[in-house]
């Protein structure tokens, strides 16, 4: 009788302390019975296997996409056509973020959610992979991630036909700036560029006043289009039509060049804040600060 | 000075930045202004800036009886 109600007595402890432990919360299971932890990092395990094997694909599909950037642009394409990416959207955040610098690099690093969507848009647009693999990578490969689409971006917008990084060539030996303003054949120099070239440099042996332009021909283009822009608005201009010229004289506010020739050496080379500005329409004829 | 047809040539007096034209060493004058991109000469309608033109030097405005307009002030002293 003892043993048999010891036995009872022994069950209903078991029972009670299986009960309890089914009563606790399941971190506090996992903290008592350390197996089913192992089990679940096992578990985890093969989640860690298939990023490495993602890993893997991306580091693959990276280097193919080193192989062919023709095909990366193609990929770039169809990932901004496909409205229902999420994964693209991040790109098109990184991108616009891009130029904040670091802190959105580690926004883009933070964007790790992304791999839950990739894997749903696994199936339906693999190309990405490569793309959002390597911004999940570490920095140098992030920042090759990143700069790949503004590579295509800027081969896009920005074509290596710029002609001191600004003028567009529209058509044979026409060029047209940002502002609009039109430079093509003409002057005794044959092309209006090559015109605006005298007024980058001092001639100090040109009789009277001889304008030059501070920050070479890219200075001297960028502040052309600055004071076409401010004559437009009427901002401190003077304006005169002679026939089929406008001539504008701009104050820029600031100095954009100098005085030289023989009258400016001998006047010390004074600044120059003022462009005078001849157009006919938008093509120009000639520009130099005074 | 335009040398277009030797037995005439002739002389204009251009502006070197807007490429205006006088046909007298007058600056008061009337001007006119050629083609953007191709400009031509008025008197023979040969090309402005073409291998047969050349800018005047003293002798050649002797020629053409313009020396008395030489404003020495504008002269370039080539070193």
């Amino acid at each position: 009788m003892n043993r048999s109600k010891q036995k009872l007595i022994g069950f209903g402890i078991l029972v009670l302390i299986l009960a309890s432990y089914t009563l606790l919360p399941p971190e506090l299971q996992q903290l008592i019975q350390p197996g089913p932890g192992v089990a679940s990092r096992s578990q985890n395990n093969p989640e860690g296997q298939r990023l490495n094997g993602r890993e893997g694909n991306s580091q693959q599909l990276e280097a193919d996409s080193h192989q062919s950037r023709s095909a990366k642009s193609t990929q770039t394409e169809s990932t901004v056509r496909n409205p229902t990416n999420v994964n693209t959207d991040g790109l098109a955040d990184s991108r616009k973020s891009e130029p904040s610098g670091p802190a959105t690099l580690a926004s883009s690093d933070d964007s790790t959610p992304q791999t839950g969507t990739q894997r749903a848009t696994q199936a339906t647009a693999p190309e990405n992979q490569s793309t959002s693999g390597k911004s999940r990578g570490p920095p140098a490969t992030n920042s090759e991630g990143k700069q790949r689409p503004d590579d295509q971006q800027l081969n896009r917008n920005q074509p290596a036909t710029l002609l001191h990084g600004l003028l567009h060539e529209i058509s044979n030996d026409q060029y047209l700036s940002p502002a609009g303003l039109i430079y093509g054949p003409g002057s005794a120099e044959g092309h209006r560029l090559d015109h605006l070239q005298r007024h980058v440099k001092d001639q100090p042996k040109r009789p009277g006043k001889h304008g030059v332009f501070d920050g070479g021909m890219q200075g001297a283009l960028k502040t052309i289009d600055d004071a076409y822009q401010r004559a437009q608005k009427q901002q401190r201009t003077t304006k005169t039509v002679d026939r089929n010229r406008t001539i504008y004289t701009v104050d820029l506010g600031k100095r954009i060049g100098f005085v030289g020739g023989q009258d400016g050496g001998r006047r010390r080379n004074p600044m120059a804040r003022r462009v005078r500005l001849v157009l006919e329409g938008k093509r120009v004829i000639t520009a130099y600060p005074m | 000075m335009d040398s277009d047809t030797a037995a005439s040539p002739h002389g204009l007096v251009v502006c070197d930045e807007c490429d205006a034209i006088w046909l007298e060493p007058d600056l008061n004058t009337a001007h006119q202004y050629p083609d953007v991109e191709n400009a031509k000469c008025p008197v023979c309608n040969g090309g402005l800036w073409g291998s047969n033109s050349r800018w005047a030097n003293r002798d050649d405005l002797a020629l053409l009886q313009w020396d008395m307009a030489i404003n020495p002030e504008l002269d370039i002293t080539e070193g």
